[in-house]
C-alpha cells in the first residue's frame, strides 16, 4: 500500500486507467462472444455490473470500519473511482438503450445515470474545490460555520459601541444598520450558495469606501475594521457554499447509490425469474 | 484593516459532529442565549436530542444525522413503492422491462394489466412473496417457448419447435453430410478470422428456446428477427465470411426445388412457340404470360391451365382422358373352368384373356385367398396364364369368381360393399371415397343382372365362347357399331329373339336388338358406363382436372412404391397424361399446383422478385434466367451474378437476407 502511495499522481492515473481499460475490454469481448454464441450475454454484463456496484458500495463500508486493516481510504477512493468508470462503460454494454423502457427500468436507468453523473462531478469537485478553498484562505469546519458567523456578527455589532458620538459615527451607524447588520446577521442566500460570487462583497466594500470622505480618523479606523469583517464573512460564506455543495453532492451520490443498489437487486431477481 | 488582524476566539473543541445531535446554543451562541438561560453546556445534548440543562433548549441534528435520515427516508419510500406496485393493478406496466413489439402488444391490448405478464410468463406473479415460493406442479415444465407455441403452433410444429432449424438430428446430419460430400463445389473460404474456436455455440441444438433468438421487450419497433451472421453460424461446423468469396457455390438453384408442374421451358421457347401453331403463325414466348406480376411486383409461379396451356394441349389431353379408367373388367376363362362358376357369362369364356383392373384388384385384395391367387399371375394378365398349370387355372377360377362376387355384393349392398372392402384392405381415404361416391350402384346392379342372370338365360342355346377377348382397344374395326366382325354376333342374338321373348323375363333387353353404348356420342362430358363388349365398367374422363381421374391419382399416391397396382395405374393413358405435367401428384397427395414460393414455402433459401423488379436492369427476366440449349430448363444462376449487388455495403450479404431459420422437411 505504501508503494502505491509513493508513486506519482500521473503514474497512478495511467496505471488505474490502463487496468480499467483492460477490464472493460475483457468484459466487452466476453459479452460479444456470448452474444454471438446465442448465450445470455446480458446475464454476464448484468452480473459484472452488479459486482461493480458491490465494489463501489464497499467504500462506504470501509469508511464506517476505520479500525479494520482494510487499506487506506485513499486507496479505496482510487478503486472506487476506476470501478465507477468501469461500471459506467459496462452499463452501456448491458442496456439496449441508454434509458430503458418500462417505468421501473426507466427509473433504474435514470438513477444509475444520476449516480454516475454525480460520481463524475465528485471527481471534478474533489480536484477543483479544495484548490479554490485554499486560494481563499482560512479554515472553517462546516459544522462550525454558524459559530464563526456568530462571532463575526458579534464583533461587528460591538465596533460602534466604543466610538464617541459624532456626525461621522451617525453616518457609520446608519450604514451599519442599513447594509452591514443584515449582511452579518443573516445566512447567505440560496443564490449565493448556489453560485458564490464577490459582487456582494465588492458592493459593501465600495459603500464603506464611499463613506471615508465623511468620516474622521477614528471612525475611519472603525470603517476599516468593518471592511475586514466583511471580507472575513465573505470568505466564510464562500467556504460554506463550497462545503455545502460538496456535502449535497455526497448526499445525492450516497443516497441514490443505496436506491440504485436496491433497485438493481430487484431488477436482477425479475430478470432471472422472467427470462424463461 | 487586514482581516488577518482580526482576533477571534478559537472555535469550541468539544463538539461531536459525528453524533446525531449538537447543541444549538453552541453554534449560535448569541442568538439563542435568550431562549437558553443556562447558556452553553459542555456535555451537549443526549443521543435522543434532549438538552440536559433546559427543556426549552433546541438541540440540532448534525449534518451526518440529517444525511442518514434522508437516506433512510428515500430507501423506505423506494421499498414502499416496490411493495405497492408489485401487488397493484399496474404491476405489469411498472415492472415490464420495455415495450413489446407492436404485433405482440396488439394481442395483449385488451388484456388486464395484471394478467399481461401471465400471457407469456408461466410464473407470472409479481408479488414478492411468490419470488421465494414454489410455483407448485401447475406450471411444471411449462416454459416460455410453450407459451409462444400456444399461438404459433399453426406455423411451427410443437414437436419440432425446439429442434435446431425445426429439423430432427438425423435430417440435419444428412444435410451436413451432403454438404461435406459436395465439398468440391464449395469455393475456398474467407473466414476473415471472425470465428475462433472459442465461439462454439452455447446451445443444446435439441432444445433451442424461442427467446434465444427472439428477444422481446426491446421497443415497439424492434426487429425480433434481427440476427448477426456470427449468431447464425454459431452452431455450424462450416462458417462463412464474405458472400462473394466464401459462400458455397450452388449448382441448380433456383431450378432444383421440385416445382409441382413439369414444364420444359427449353422446348417451348425454342421449338413449340416459334413454330406455327393452330393459326399458322408463331407465338412469342413471353415469360410474363405465364408468370404475371401481382400488385406487389411479385411474380406468379404459374397461371391456370385454361390461360396458359389449354389452347394448345386441350384436344390431346381430352383424347387421353377419354380412354378413362376401369373399375373392373371380367376376365375371359376357358369354358371348362367357367363351368365351375355359376352363371359365368358365355361372352367371357374362351382363351385366357383380359387383365384384372388395378382398382378392382384393390377391392379384391380384401379376400385373402384372392389376393394370394392374384400374386400368382404375372401382371394380373390372364393371357400369361399357362393353361397346363393346375395351380394357375385354379387361381384364374378363383379370381373370376371373386369378380362375380364383388359385382354381386355391390349390386346388393351398393356403395357399402366397396367401402367395407376398402376398409378391410386399409385403403380408406378421401380420394378413394370420391371414386366410390361417383360410381352409380344402379349401374352395377343392372350390370350384374345383365351379365350373370339375363345373358345366361338368353344365351342358353346360342351362346358360343368367343375365340378371343376384346381388351381395351381403340381399334374402330373392333369396337364400332359398324363392326363387321361382330355383326354375326348381333345376328345370333336376333335369332334368339323368340326364345327370349318366350321366357318372359326382361322383355326390354331381349325384345330389341342390343345396341352398343357409344361413350363418344352419349357420354361426351364423361362419366361411368358399361362396356358390354369388353364386359367392363369404365369411367370416361372429360379432359383437364377430371375429378375421378384426379381422385384415382391421389389414391395411387398413397400406395407404396412397390405396390404393382401403382405401376399398372401409371401405365393408364389418362393417368399418364396427368402425371406428365403433374409428376409430384404421383408422389404426394394433392401436389397439383405450384403455390407461390414467397411466403409459403419453408425452405432454407428464400427469394422474392419484388425488390429485384424495382431495378431497371433486372425487369427483363432473361437477365438472370437463360433458357438452356443443352437441357430442359435454365442455365444455373451463378453466385457472382448475385454478388454483384449483394455486398455488405450495397444490397446486404447477411445470412438472413436469403436464408430462413424455421424450415420444414
Amino acid at each position: 500500500m505504501k508503494r502505491f502511495e509513493t508513486i506519482s499522481f500521473r503514474t497512478r492515473r495511467i496505471i488505474g486507467l490502463s487496468i480499467t481499460a483492460i477490464a472493460i475490454a475483457i468484459v466487452m469481448s466476453i459479452h460479444q462472444s456470448i452474444e454471438e454464441r446465442l448465450g445470455r450475454a446480458s446475464y454476464f454484463s448484468g452480473f459484472s455490473l452488479f459486482g461493480a456496484l458491490v465494489a463501489l458500495i464497499l467504500i462506504g463500508i470501509r469508511r464506517r470500519l476505520p479500525m479494520l486493516p482494510l487499506g487506506s481510504v485513499s486507496t479505496w477512493t482510487q478503486i472506487h473511482l476506476y470501478t465507477g468508470i468501469f461500471a459506467a462503460v459496462i452499463y452501456f454494454v448491458h442496456v439496449p438503450a441508454m434509458i430503458a423502457g418500462g417505468v421501473f427500468e426507466c427509473g433504474l436507468s435514470i438513477v444509475f445515470l444520476l449516480v454516475t453523473a454525480s460520481g463524475f462531478y465528485g471527481l471534478y469537485a474533489s480536484r477543483m474545490l479544495p484548490r479554490r478553498l485554499t486560494a481563499v484562505g482560512g479554515e472553517f469546519r462546516y459544522d462550525q460555520v454558524p459559530w464563526h458567523r456568530n462571532q463575526i456578527a458579534t464583533a461587528a455589532s460591538g465596533l460602534l459601541r466604543s466610538d464617541h458620538e459624532s456626525a461621522a459615527t451617525e453616518v457609520l451607524r446608519g450604514f451599519y444598520a442599513k447594509y452591514l447588520r443584515p449582511f452579518f446577521e443573516s445566512s447567505p442566500g440560496l443564490t449565493y450558495v448556489a453560485v458564490p460570487t464577490g459582487s456582494r462583497r465588492r458592493r459593501l466594500l465600495a459603500g464603506l469606501k464611499e463613506l471615508d470622505r465623511y468620516l474622521e480618523e477614528d471612525t475611519r479606523s472603525t470603517s476599516g475594521q468593518f471592511a475586514a469583517l466583511v471580507r472575513r464573512r465573505d470568505d466564510l460564506d464562500y467556504h460554506y457554499a463550497l462545503q455545502f455543495r460538496l456535502r449535497i453532492w455526497v448526499v445525492v451520490h450516497s443516497v441514490f447509490s443505496v436506491v440504485l443498489f436496491a433497485a438493481a437487486m430487484v431488477h436482477g431477481v425479475l430478470a432471472l425469474r422472467f427470462t424463461f | 484593516m487586514a482581516r488577518e488582524k482580526l482576533n477571534f476566539p478559537d472555535p469550541p473543541t468539544v463538539d461531536r459532529p459525528g453524533d446525531r445531535w449538537v447543541c444549538g446554543a453552541r453554534l449560535t451562541e448569541g442568538k439563542l442565549r435568550q431562549k437558553n438561560e443556562h447558556g452553553v453546556c459542555h456535555a451537549g445534548p443526549s443521543r435522543l436530542g434532549i438538552c440536559p440543562l433546559a427543556d426549552a433548549c433546541c438541540p440540532r441534528r448534525t449534518w451526518a444525522s440529517r444525511r442518514k435520515m434522508i437516506g433512510l427516508s428515500v430507501l423506505i419510500v423506494f421499498i414502499a413503492a416496490m411493495i405497492a406496485f408489485s401487488g397493484g393493478e399496474w404491476n405489469a406496466t411498472v415492472f415490464k422491462p420495455g415495450e413489446l413489439t407492436t404485433a405482440h402488444a396488439q394481442i395483449l391490448a385488451g388484456t388486464l394489466s395484471s394478467e399481461k405478464c401471465a400471457a407469456c410468463h408461466a410464473d407470472a406473479s409479481l408479488s414478492p412473496a411468490s419470488w421465494f415460493a414454489s410455483g407448485g406442479n401447475k406450471h411444471q415444465s411449462v416454459s416460455l417457448t410453450d407459451r409462444c407455441l400456444d399461438c404459433h403452433h399453426t406455423t411451427i410444429d410443437r414437436s419440432s419447435a425446439r429442434l435446431a432449424h425445426n429439423l430432427p438430428r438425423e435430417t440435419r446430419e444428412k444435410m451436413q453430410m451432403a454438404l461435406v460430400s459436395n465439398r468440391s463445389a464449395i469455393a475456398p473460404r474467407d473466414h476473415s478470422g471472425k470465428f475462433s474456436p472459442l465461439q462454439r455455440s452455447l446451445l443444446d441444438q435439441e432444445s433451442v428456446e424461442c427467446s434465444t433468438c427472439h428477444r422481446e421487450h426491446r421497443g415497439s419497433d424492434a426487429d425480433l428477427n434481427a440476427m448477426t451472421d456470427a449468431q447464425c453460424q454459431t452452431c455450424h461446423s462450416e462458417t462463412f465470411g464474405s458472400f462473394a468469396t466464401s459462400h458455397p457455390i450452388w449448382t441448380d438453384w433456383p431450378y432444383g426445388r421440385g416445382g409441382k408442374i413439369a414444364f420444359d421451358h427449353s422446348t417451348h421457347a425454342m421449338k413449340h412457340f416459334p413454330s406455327a401453331n393452330k393459326t399458322g403463325s408463331p407465338v412469342e414466348f413471353r415469360c410474363l404470360h405465364c408468370h404475371p406480376k401481382n400488385e406487389r411486383n411479385e411474380l406468379s409461379r404459374a397461371v391456370t391451365y385454361e390461360k396458359s396451356c389449354q389452347s394448345c394441349h386441350d384436344d390431346a389431353l381430352k383424347l387421353r382422358t377419354d380412354q378413362g379408367i376401369e373399375l373392373f373388367a371380367l376376365p375371359t376363362i376357358p369354358e371348362a373352368n367357367a363351368g365351375e362358376i355359376s352363371n359365368w357369362p358365355p361372352a367371357a369364356t374362351g382363351f385366357y384373356d383380359g387383365k384384372v383392373s388395378p382398382i378392382a384388384e384393390l377391392f379384391l385384395r380384401s379376400e385373402k385367398e384372392v389376393a394370394v391367387a392374384m400374386r400368382g399371375i404375372v401382371e394380373r394378365d390372364f393371357t400369361r396364364i399357362r393353361s397346363e398349370s393346375a395351380e394357375q387355372s385354379a387361381a384364374a377360377i378363383l379370381i373370376a369368381s371373386a369378380h362375380r362376387n364383388l359385382l354381386n355384393e355391390v349390386a346388393e349392398k351398393g356403395q357399402a360393399a366397396l367401402v367395407d372392402r376398402a376398409a378391410k384392405t386399409g385403403l380408406v381415404s378421401p380420394s378413394l371415397t370420391n371414386i366410390i361416391r361417383s360410381v352409380p350402384p344402379q349401374l352395377i346392379s343392372d350390370t350384374y343382372r345383365l351379365w350373370f342372370e339375363v345373358s345366361n338365360k338368353s344365351t342358353v342355346k346360342a351362346a358360343k365362347p368367343v375365340p378371343f377377348r376384346l381388351a381395351s382397344t381403340n381399334d374402330e374395326l373392333l369396337v364400332g357399331d359398324e363392326d363387321e366382325l361382330l355383326g354375326n354376333d348381333d345376328d345370333l342374338l336376333s335369332d334368339d329373339k323368340d326364345v327370349l321373348l318366350g321366357d318372359g323375363h326382361d322383355n326390354e333387353s331381349l325384345s330389341s336388338k342390343p345396341k352398343r353404348f357409344d361413350p363418344t356420342v352419349n357420354l361426351k362430358e364423361g362419366g361411368w358406363y358399361r362396356d358390354d363388349l369388353r364386359l367392363a365398367i369404365v369411367y370416361r374422363g372429360h379432359g383437364h382436372a377430371d375429378s375421378v381421374v384426379k381422385s384415382t391419382i391421389e389414391m395411387m399416391s398413397t400406395l407404396p412404391h412397390e405396390d404393382p397396382v401403382r405401376a399398372r395405374l401409371l401405365t393408364s393413358a389418362a393417368i399418364a397424361a396427368c402425371i406428365k405435367c403433374h409428376p409430384g401428384a404421383a408422389e404426394k397427395m394433392g401436389s397439383w399446383t405450384s403455390p407461390p414460393l414467397v411466403g409459403a414455402s419453408r425452405s432454407f433459401t428464400k427469394f422474392s422478385h419484388t425488390p429485384h423488379m424495382n431495378i431497371a436492369g433486372l425487369t427483363d427476366c432473361v437477365h438472370c434466367h437463360t433458357v438452356s440449349h443443352a437441357h430442359a430448363n435454365f442455365e444455373p444462376i451463378e453466385r457472382e451474378a448475385c454478388a454483384t449487388c449483394h455486398t455488405a455495403k450495397a444490397a446486404g450479404e447477411s445470412c438472413t437476407t436469403c436464408h430462413r431459420y424455421h424450415v420444414t422437411e
